[in-house]
């Protein structure tokens, strides 16, 4: 359904030039949650924000393709962009509250989505729809609920809102940011149920921004790794679990709590996007590196399975 | 043990725009806890629940509404009295200095304008001392695995997992007995995450400190404590050996904890116990017991009767059921 290639994005700031994206490629299939896990600053909302041409004036999409269902998104127009945001894909946020008009009821912010991407006769009718998809994300009270003010709901609430927003306008595909990081456990437990179900139910799209593995392991059926800008790693969920192939991957995995009785941190630190490492990103940090590795960016090979080492096959 | 609370309270009042108290936050509500001498106990519960308030009160920075703190020997010894609400001055300072701690804003933590030679020592200038200040510094770096010679540093030089790293430092300067650690690596990634951890397991055995290790990530906690206590809503709903609480939760908050956090082997992921609704606010409490409305086993008198925390082999639970 949404397919990147090649994506290289770069920020032009007073300190020089960010090299944020290099070379990012994926693909999310129609009716899977696929997954996009990395440590902070690896690229992961550049991503996104990218595939939406949301960036910022300094951020720039040097080269690559970014498809959906087919059609060029780079190439777009600004109108038609317009439609494909909260029409084709739609987004919610890590933070509900700052996503969210502080002084209009939730239910006429819904509508507004609705207004928007949905063709309905009357006001009640909008009426109807808006409590339609606050029970779609289960909203305990749905007609209440529309009725308040963002403030007056939990944190959780307010996420269902957020999702109820983006659902609002019927996208074939969710792009959800770090949806569950501000919640509770049990919350976040709520909020990844309905996603599941969502999928399940409604056959939605989701590409799920997360660094938290845990979180991957519990909803994605596939997932890429990503690091300093590059995909390093790419597996369906219960391979990337049981065998991690790239280094990277498995520093991660052997660094989490649980996994082992020792944990063994990574050593070093992530780099410096202003002056990435030459050749592999990864290679100032890997026990496996040589030194073609230095000289020369690995490329993502494989099929079900894509690794971006030079020392390991997919 | 090194320490001990019972029924500690605290509670905040809430006031109109006029100043006038029209109720009360109950962030602590009645907490029982032991904590063990040079072992670990875990504080976990969720958003609001009082933790940090917990750890603020140890410290002697609240004053707690009611209840008490027990201090075991390393802590009382010298000192006129073991209750920490019935200390003076003079002796809450000696104390001060035998409790360090780690505070859970990571960014707030480190004044910017301060080298790092004078942040490490900080306390021991405000307990007095002047001299041998750099030495104690270079000493500090060393042992939480900093380079002594980046001694006139600010803290931007240095990346977030060393910035934790000098913040642990300064909580070892005046050589404590106890540390108070409050989501000391929540703000962290998992790599460096990992070394913080390992780096607070080390220091646990050189120096043989008792932790009191506050965290909403069960699977740190897991990894990290010996006892861990679960706090709902101002007060501890079950007390056990972490490797039981995990296994074999009893309260049902806990087992909606536990069941909750994510497992790490998609193959395993199992049918979870969702709980309804969210957390209620501390300043309106459910009545009785306070986990009853989401309680998924809860009966009438849940509602209306208060569960005694009671003690049997080796765990506390606070529930009429278990
Ligand atoms: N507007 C900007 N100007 C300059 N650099 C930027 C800008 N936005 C992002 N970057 C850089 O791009 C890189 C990727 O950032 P991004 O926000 O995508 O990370 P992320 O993976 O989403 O991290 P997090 O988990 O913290 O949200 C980072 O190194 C960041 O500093
Ligand atoms: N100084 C204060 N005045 C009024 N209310 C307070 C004060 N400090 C804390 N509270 C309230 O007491 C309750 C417990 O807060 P506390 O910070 O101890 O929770 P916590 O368990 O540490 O949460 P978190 O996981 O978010 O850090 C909260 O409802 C909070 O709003
Ligand atoms: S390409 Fe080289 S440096 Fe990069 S991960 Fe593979 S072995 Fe390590
Ligand atoms: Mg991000
Ligand atoms: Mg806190």
């Amino acid at each position: 359904m949404l397919r990147v290639e090649n994506l290289v994005t770069r920020f032009h700031t007073y300190d020089g030039v960010v090299r944020a994206l290099e070379g990012v490629s994926f693909e999310v299939r129609e009716g899977e949650i696929f997954g996009l896990v990395g440590e902070t600053g690896c690229g992961k909302s550049v991503t996104t924000y990218s595939t939406l041409r949301l960036l910022p004036s300094t951020g720039r999409v040097h080269s690559g393709r970014i498809t959906l269902s087919g059609e060029s998104l780079l190439d777009a127009s600004e109108s038609r962009m317009r439609e494909v945001r909260g029409g084709e894909i739609a987004m919610i946020f890590q933070d509900p509250l700052s996503a969210l008009n502080p002084v209009m009821r939730v239910g006429d912010q819904i509508a507004e989505s609705v207004w928007l991407h949905d063709d309905l006769p009357d006001a009640d009718a909008v009426a109807v729809r808006v409590e339609e998809v606050l029970g779609e994300v289960r909203m305990p009270d749905p007609a209440g609920a529309a009725r308040a003010f963002p403030h007056e709901l939990s944190g959780g609430m307010q996420q269902r809102v957020m999702i109820a927003m983006a659902l609002a306008g019927r996208p074939k595909m969710l792009i959800a940011d770090e949806p569950t990081t501000a919640l509770d456990v049990t919350i976040q437990s709520q909020v990844l149920q309905l996603l599941r179900q969502l999928k399940q139910e409604a056959g939605l799209t989701v590409l799920l921004i997360t660094h938290d593995l845990g979180v991957v392991a519990e909803l994605c059926d596939r997932v890429a790794v990503m690091y300093a800008g590059t995909i390093v790693e790419t597996a369906p969920v219960e391979e990337l679990f049981s065998d991690p192939k790239h280094p990277y991957t498995q520093g991660l995995l052997a660094a989490l709590p649980g996994a082992s009785e020792t944990l063994a941190p990574v050593p070093g630190r992530v780099p410096d996007l202003l002056a990435p490492p030459s050749g592999c990103r990864f290679h100032p940090r890997c026990p496996l590196a040589v030194d073609r590795c230095r000289a020369e960016a690995p490329e993502l090979r494989g099929d079900t399975r894509q690794v971006a080492c030079h020392e390991v096959e997919p | 043990m090194i320490l001990r609370t019972h029924g500690l309270a605290k509670h905040f009042p809430i006031r109109d725009f006029l100043g006038r108290v029209e109720g009360q936050v109950r962030a602590l509500d009645g907490v029982t806890l032991t904590l063990p001498e040079g072992k670990t106990l875990g504080i976990v519960g969720e958003s609001g629940c009082g933790k940090t308030t917990l750890a603020r009160t140890l410290l002697g920075l609240e004053a707690p509404t009611a209840g008490s703190v027990e201090l075991g020997p390393a802590l009382a010894d010298g000192l006129a009295r073991d209750r920490l609400e019935e200390l003076r001055l003079g002796d809450l300072r000696r104390l001060r200095r035998r409790i360090g701690v780690v505070f859970q804003d990571p960014l707030g933590a480190l004044n910017p304008r301060m080298l790092v030679k004078d942040l490490v020592t900080e306390p021991l200038v405000i307990h007095g001392q002047t001299r041998g200040l750099r030495d104690r510094a270079r000493e500090l770096l060393e042992l939480v695995g900093l380079n002594p010679d980046h001694l006139y540093r600010f803290p931007h030089q240095f990346s977030g997992g060393q910035r934790q790293r000098i913040v642990i430092a300064r909580a070892l300067a005046l050589e404590p007995q106890l540390l108070v650690l409050d989501e000391p690596t929540s703000a962290l990634d998992v790599s460096v995450q990992a070394q913080i951890l390992n780096l607070l397991q080390q220091l646990q055995r050189r120096l043989g400190l008792s932790f009191l290790f506050i965290s909403h990530d069960l699977a740190v906690v897991k990894h990290m404590c010996d006892r861990v206590a679960v706090m709902y809503l101002g007060r501890v709903v079950e007390e056990a050996d972490a490797a039981q609480l995990f296994a074999n939760p009893r309260h049902p908050y806990s087992q909606a904890l536990v069941s909750a956090t994510p497992e790490l082997d998609p193959a395993r992921r199992q049918a979870r116990i969702v709980l309804e609704g969210d957390v209620p606010s501390p300043a309106a409490p459910p009545s009785g017991c306070h986990f009853h409305p989401r309680c998924p086993i809860a009966v009438d008198n849940c509602a209306v009767e208060y569960p005694e925390l009671r003690e049997g082999d080796g765990c506390a639970v606070a529930c009429h059921l278990v």
